[in-house]
């Protein structure tokens, strides 16, 4: 989901589905509902009008779950608010909100501004890795 | 066969709105040209300032010489005054001959309401009611008074691009000084969204939509 | 029998990832049909301007390109461009050149980019898949001219930062000769298919006098048949010396009509990549040399140049959605701008696009919606009030899209 982004994570994210990276032969999918997915992706800064809506699509993700946040190099916009810093409607880390949700989240961090299609697959596979190991302890 | 558009130049439309608004206006119209490639073609560009009992005059004067495309109004926040620009394009469709024409108007901080153009460009609405909520001036006749773009993002009586009292800096998160994540209350809104006890604010958010 | 049911409101927002601002729209519908419609945006606002305000210009040329991520290029561009007029610092030829070259692949990326995205709305899947490969291509070119894929970093005050190599001219001149060898597949995909034809003819009509009146821009308003482009009408950077062999694309030079509907825009849209294309060659022909900036010294541009320059400016930029439109003004001995102003191409299309959605059928508004191009996965969640419990439902965008391919089966 976007939560303000620029939209350049957003178009990366669909070129990651699209015929040159093509994640479905990992068994990766879009879905189109927070209910049907065990990852949630999300791009951008938490700003103030999203941040609500942010928590609901969480928690409207059934577990087990994780998190990937893509951001920005210069500070990763999603975990740290990258150049958005200092704005009046940017409610911070997206990570912050998460754990206040719910502590035990996992959250797999992507940098680049904007991520590159390969680096989303790579996000993927450690949160994959990250589900599997809370699988194994459960 | 059409006939042949006449263009006027930059030159003459400037001396065209300094006739006609001599003594209302703010400041003497002035152009900017600029050459670009290696054939160095030009383009120009024109600010006109008026008084705010013309504006809607010089709006009209400026429709009258074409119709123009309108693109956006911008606002800045001057310390004393607002100042309101409408940026607009004459001859948009010709090749070549495009001049950017940016007519404005100031208001006092004590009295900040400008004219709306919305009876001449029914396209200003949403850009105007931008203006209303940024800098806290009221366009007088917009066409829609509501809030619009920052109704989930700033309270009421914040307006982000002014810089004085009324100013977003209250709002700010500073990340690296906030250890507890901006919830415990110091952040004036921190309460106003993120996590609302009872659930999602689905009805409340209906109510706010409508208020002016 | 049940009598006529009132007319009933349908939300659709607010997660749209296209713009700055990401939108609610707030339907009401009679039936399927659409008979008004406003508009709740705000979402995705970042307080980007203010940001700007508070920053000084080479800093804030970094986060112009952060107001979109599709036409980041263009509004790096035009704030380049706009910070040069207020500061009176003149962009070298070479660098006119190569400012042009870099926003026309982008205009190709982005045209391809809309018109996977529309044939996903239409629920033509195949379709995305085809333009998206195909767009790969000249996301490698720029990558190798710029560097990184999405957000270019590649225009400066003055000039670009980074000069093309003699292999990235190679390279980028034999992929554009492979989109000459597709110009032919692409549009007879996309203008001989029937499902397209179906779907998109006479649906979401701007009309000659509104794209007037309500001053489109872009290829909304070309498709109405209004030529309209500030690459023409202003001839900045190296337009002025290609406007002998370009003008404004309109469908009626391709032989179609300017109906302002869906159908238009994607002929607009595809003749405007295929013109793109041919630009792209005509500048790697006609590339001047020279240096590519007129001051290659940051620090020296930063504290001579733009600490000490007075004034105002608007530069305006015809990004792939439509003109993109920045003020500036900057004040002697202060570093971060005075005033900052973005227009973003769909904002300014705003209005006309509420025109188009009345009369139109449930069905059509995803493809209403993303045919502006305010980019990719528009809507996330619509929000369907039942008109007969007054109870709200949440209905995911799938639903609308089965509603579309039953409209595209003629099942009702």
């Amino acid at each position: 989901m976007n939560a303000a982004s620029c939209n350049g994570c957003d178009i990366e994210i669909v070129a990651a589905l699209t015929p040159r990276y093509d994640v479905e032969r990992f068994g990766i999918k879009l879905v189109g509902t927070p209910r049907h997915a065990d990852v949630l992706l999300v791009t951008g800064p938490v700003n103030t009008q999203m941040a609500d809506r942010v928590r609901r699509i969480y928690e409207q993700t059934p577990g087990p779950k994780a998190v990937l946040i893509c951001g920005l190099i210069c500070g990763n916009c999603g975990s740290s608010s990258g150049v958005y810093y200092d704005s009046y409607c940017i409610q911070g880390p997206f990570d912050e909100f998460i754990k206040k949700v719910d502590p035990d989240a996992i959250i797999v961090y992507v940098p680049g501004c904007p991520v590159r299609p390969e680096a989303i697959i790579m996000g993927v596979v450690e949160a994959w890795k990250a589900l599997e190991k809370m699988r194994g302890e459960a | 066969m059409m006939v042949k558009k006449k263009y006027l130049t930059a030159d003459e439309i400037l001396e065209s709105f300094a006739k006609r608004f001599e003594g209302d206006l703010i400041e003497q119209p002035y152009k900017k040209t600029f050459t670009n490639g290696v054939k160095k073609t030009r383009f120009e560009e024109i600010f006109v300032r008026v008084k705010r009992e013309r504006f809607i005059e010089a709006a009209e004067h400026l429709a009258s010489i074409d119709w123009p495309h309108h693109t956006v109004a911008s606002g800045s926040d001057l310390g004393d005054e607002i100042e309101i620009l409408f940026h607009l394009e004459l001859y948009p469709e010709s090749h070549g001959h495009g001049v950017t024409v940016t007519i404005g108007t100031r208001a006092p901080k004590d009295d900040p309401h400008v004219p709306s153009l919305s009876d001449v460009f029914p396209a200003v609405t949403p850009t105007e009611r931008e203006k209303q909520e940024f800098l806290g001036i009221s366009m007088d006749g917009i066409k829609d008074n509501r809030r619009m773009w920052l109704v989930h993002a700033v309270p009421v009586g914040v307006y982000p691009w002014r810089k004085d009292e009324y100013g977003p800096e209250k709002l700010i998160r500073k990340v690296h000084e906030d250890e507890s994540g901006g919830s415990d209350g110091t952040h004036p809104i921190a309460d106003y969204n993120p996590f609302p006890p009872g659930g999602p604010p689905i009805v409340k958010r209906k109510k706010e939509g409508g208020d002016a | 029998m049940m009598a006529k049911a009132p007319p009933y409101p349908l939300m659709i927002g607010p997660i749209h990832p296209a713009l700055k601002e990401p939108t609610m729209f707030k339907f009401t519908l009679e039936g399927e049909r659409v008979i008004d419609v406003d508009l709740q945006p705000g979402f995705n606002h970042r307080g980007i301007e203010y940001l700007g305000m508070k920053r000084n210009p080479l800093q804030v040329l970094h986060l112009a390109e952060r107001v979109c991520g599709i036409c980041s290029g263009a509004h790096q561009f035009v704030f380049a461009r706009v910070v040069e007029h207020a500061a009176d610092i003149v962009s070298t030829e070479r660098a006119d050149y190569l400012r042009v070259l870099v926003a026309e692949l982008e205009r190709i990326h982005s045209h391809l980019l809309w018109a996977g995205v529309a044939g996903h709305e239409l629920g033509f899947d195949s379709i995305l898949y085809y333009t998206w490969k195909v767009r790969e291509d000249v996301q490698d070119i720029l990558e190798l001219i710029c560097g990184n894929r999405v957000n270019y970093s590649y225009y400066i005050f003055g000039g670009v930062r980074r000069d093309v190599t003699p292999e990235a001219v190679e390279k980028a001149r034999k992929i554009l000769q492979g989109y000459r060898k597709l110009e032919d597949t692409v549009l007879n995909v996309f203008l001989t298919d029937p499902t397209i034809a179906h779907r998109t003819r006479d649906v979401g009509t701007l009309t000659y006098d509104n794209a007037i009146k309500l001053c489109a821009c872009g290829p909304l308003t070309r498709s109405a048949g209004v030529k309209k482009d500030v690459r023409f009408s202003q001839p900045h950077a190296a337009y002025g010396d290609m406007m002998g062999d370009f003008k404004a694309v309109i469908p009626s030079d391709y032989g179609y009509p300017n109906k302002g509907d869906v159908f238009s825009q994607i002929v607009v849209r595809l003749f405007e990549v295929f013109e793109s294309v041919r630009m792209c060659d005509w500048i790697l022909d006609n590339l001047p040399g020279g240096p590519i900036t007129s001051e290659p010294n940051l620090s020296a541009l930063l504290m001579a140049k733009l600490r000490m320059a007075e004034g105002e400016a608007v530069a305006r930029v015809e990004a792939p959605r439509g003109e993109d439109i920045h003020y500036v003004r900057l004040k002697k001995g202060k570093m971060e701008l005075d005033s900052w102003k973005v227009r973003v191409p769909t904002y300014g299309n705003i209005m006309s696009w509420l025109t188009m959605f009345k009369g139109a059928q449930i069905a059509d508004i995803p493809i209403i919606i993303a045919s502006i191009d305010p980019c990719i996965g528009c809507m996330d969640r619509v929000t369907i009030i039942d008109s007969e419990t007054g109870r709200e439902r949440d209905v995911h965008v799938d639903e609308i899209k089965s509603m579309a391919r039953r409209a595209e089966r003629g099942w009702k």
